[in-house]
């Protein structure tokens, strides 16, 4: 158990790199995009493009680790004023209905980006295949899902310990 | 749709992250309306994300997490003090002048609160300013955050799209009304409460220090070039208010290494922090997509809106119903998806009474941020209860005031059109 917790973790902190790179990168493109509109006259589409996938991944990426964080903002007016026993109940039925959602989104969105109509398509000013764009929604769904199974067996576990 | 709304309703009751109700919502209505409609939703999904505008929200929190970290908001925040500091009252009046500089330049209300409890709480307390007032006063100030460049104005204007220019104009009147509305409010508080007051001699603290003054000018006058630069160029068309996201960060960077204050080997980890926070919004962007697609495809806005405009002609009575409707939205649900859900359902019904996109864009998006500081669901209470360490319970009484002053404005501006308009008008043609 302890090993999955591990992997878990460097997922975390591999989708955090890559969150901190991109949003980087974003600010980078879009700043010199500026200078050479401004100085030289001249402007290139791909630039906007790449910025704008890359804040479509750090959107899927960085909601990722916030789902593995809990820091994804769920409206607790009503389950505070509930036992702690019960919240705990709730919070682990909740991680099961979000897993089978979970599910349900990788099934498609990985369905999407198989989809030729998709991945046949070639984004006009970066050159890239539409469904390298698309990935970000599978991957992350993917790494949603392992989280969720981490947050299942650490409530499991505080369940367990609650009864005995 | 019956059985979306219960799945709706029992999916938020019981505490599922926002993000997460949108999406399961969605699914389950689609699957009820049209199951072969799944097969479309990743690329509704991608398409409602996919759009440059919303790029605005992680430059502008970046830029934010650079600001502090560069000393940018200490020294505009010093500035501000050392100006109006020593009126009587004055640190409260401060209050409310600088959670305005800062929402003009950072793109989130909840850095604006932390910013201001971690800065403005401690001299406070030691002025008698009682701990509720103050943490109030602060949590109403995020409210400002209704300045450009904001998040709920880019997201509004995605939705609708609608020229974000125009609604960072209209913004700016209302925020004006709102920081007087507070400033009435700071002035009869300080009266009574003495506040910041000499108790034997019943005069104010402080003196004005023009030489003190004149030095915090000085030292602040490369802070003073980031916003400078940011509103002048997008003013001016050199760049889009989009790009001057991504320009305020390089800014803030070159600022933080002017004043030596910022550590180059500590950005990647902002980056990480500020992005993470900024994908938080744009997730529940991107979820809230599902349901907003399957709502369309189920016609709920037409819906709604027959329903609304069957209830009376008369445009007065409507805008009522529409402001109950954003109240109660916005006691209960977060700002990005109440717009999201709702502000394609009430888009159609503005029109029809003949409002203006923007005038109507203007109110609902003020309305989802006035609702940041209402109990039960604040995210402005919350942040400043946590940050500052006073009880939520004290501040939820103590907020009234504010969220009054703040909701009637608001509820004025949906009917004053032409103040609203008056700068997008004059500005834009």
């Amino acid at each position: 158990m302890a090993k999955f917790h591990q992997t878990c973790l460097a997922i975390e902190k591999v989708l955090i790199f890559v969150v901190a790179l991109f949003a980087a990168i974003m600010i980078i493109v879009t700043s010199v995009e500026v200078f050479r509109r401004y100085v030289f006259s001249l402007s290139f589409q791909w630039s906007e493009e790449l910025a704008r996938y890359l804040m479509v991944s750090v959107a899927f990426y960085g909601g990722a680790v916030a789902y593995r964080r809990k820091n994804l903002i769920p409206l607790d007016l009503f389950t505070n004023f509930m036992p702690p026993r019960i919240q705990l109940y709730l919070e682990t039925l909740l991680e099961i209905i979000s897993f089978f959602i979970l599910i349900v989104l990788m099934y498609f969105s990985t369905k999407s980006v198989m989809n030729p109509a998709v991945y046949r398509q070639i984004s006009v000013g970066f050159p890239i295949s539409m469904g390298i764009v698309f990935l970000a929604m599978p991957i992350s769904f993917a790494c949603m899902i392992l989280f969720a199974l981490e947050h299942f067996v650490e409530l499991f576990g505080k369940i367990k310990e609650g009864v005995s | 749709m019956g059985i979306a709304l219960i799945a709706f309703l029992v999916f938020l009751i019981v505490g599922m992250p926002i993000p997460f109700v949108l999406g399961s919502t969605g699914l389950v209505h689609m699957f009820t309306v049209n199951p072969d409609m799944l097969f479309v939703m990743p690329q509704r999904i991608f398409a409602g994300i996919n759009n440059s505008g919303l790029s605005a929200i992680p430059y502008f929190i970046i830029a934010g997490e650079l600001m502090g970290e560069s000393g940018v908001s200490q020294r505009l925040l010093q500035l501000v003090r050392d100006l109006i500091g020593w009126i009587r009252g004055g640190l409260g009046y401060a209050t409310i002048v600088i959670a305005g500089v800062l929402s003009a330049v950072l793109g989130s209300p909840n850095a604006v609160s932390s910013i201001l409890c971690k800065t403005m709480i401690p001299d406070m307390k030691k002025d008698g300013y009682s701990e509720e007032f103050t943490g109030s006063l602060i949590a109403a100030c995020g409210v400002l955050d209704i300045l450009p460049p904001s998040s709920v104005l880019v997201i509004y204007s995605v939705i609708a799209s609608t020229s974000i220019m125009k609604m960072y104009y209209a913004a700016v009147i209302p925020s004006f009304l709102l920081a007087i509305g507070y400033a009435v409010l700071v002035f009869i508080f300080a009266r009574k409460n003495k506040y910041g007051v000499d108790a034997e001699t019943n005069k104010s603290l402080y003196t004005f220090n023009a030489r003190h003054a004149l030095k915090s000018l000085w030292g602040a006058i490369p802070a003073l070039m980031v916003p400078g630069i940011m509103i002048g160029g997008t003013m001016s068309g050199v760049f889009t208010p989009t790009e001057a996201g991504a320009i305020s960060c390089v800014a803030a960077v070159a600022a933080g290494l002017f004043y030596r204050a910022l550590d180059v080997r500590k950005i990647p980890q902002m980056l990480g922090r500020a992005a993470g926070t900024a994908a938080v919004i744009l997730f529940i962007i991107a979820m809230g997509n599902i349901l907003a697609y399957s709502m369309a495809i189920d016609h709920i806005p037409q819906l709604v809106s027959d329903t609304l405009l069957n209830i009376s002609d008369n445009p007065n009575v409507i805008i009522l119903l529409m402001l109950a409707v954003m109240v109660v939205v916005g006691c209960l649900m977060e700002a990005t998806a109440g717009l999201l859900i709702f502000a394609p359902v009430l888009i159609p019904v503005a029109t029809a009474i003949g409002l203006n996109e923007i005038h109507f864009g203007l109110v609902f998006s003020l309305m989802m941020t006035v609702a940041l500081i209402t109990p039960p669901v604040g995210m402005l209470l919350f942040v400043t209860s946590n940050v500052a360490g006073i009880n939520l319970t004290k501040l939820f009484k103590s907020i009234w005031p504010f969220a009054l002053v703040a909701l009637l404005i608001t509820m004025a501006l949906a009917y004053l059109p032409d103040l609203v308009m008056y700068l997008p008008n004059l500005m834009t043609k």
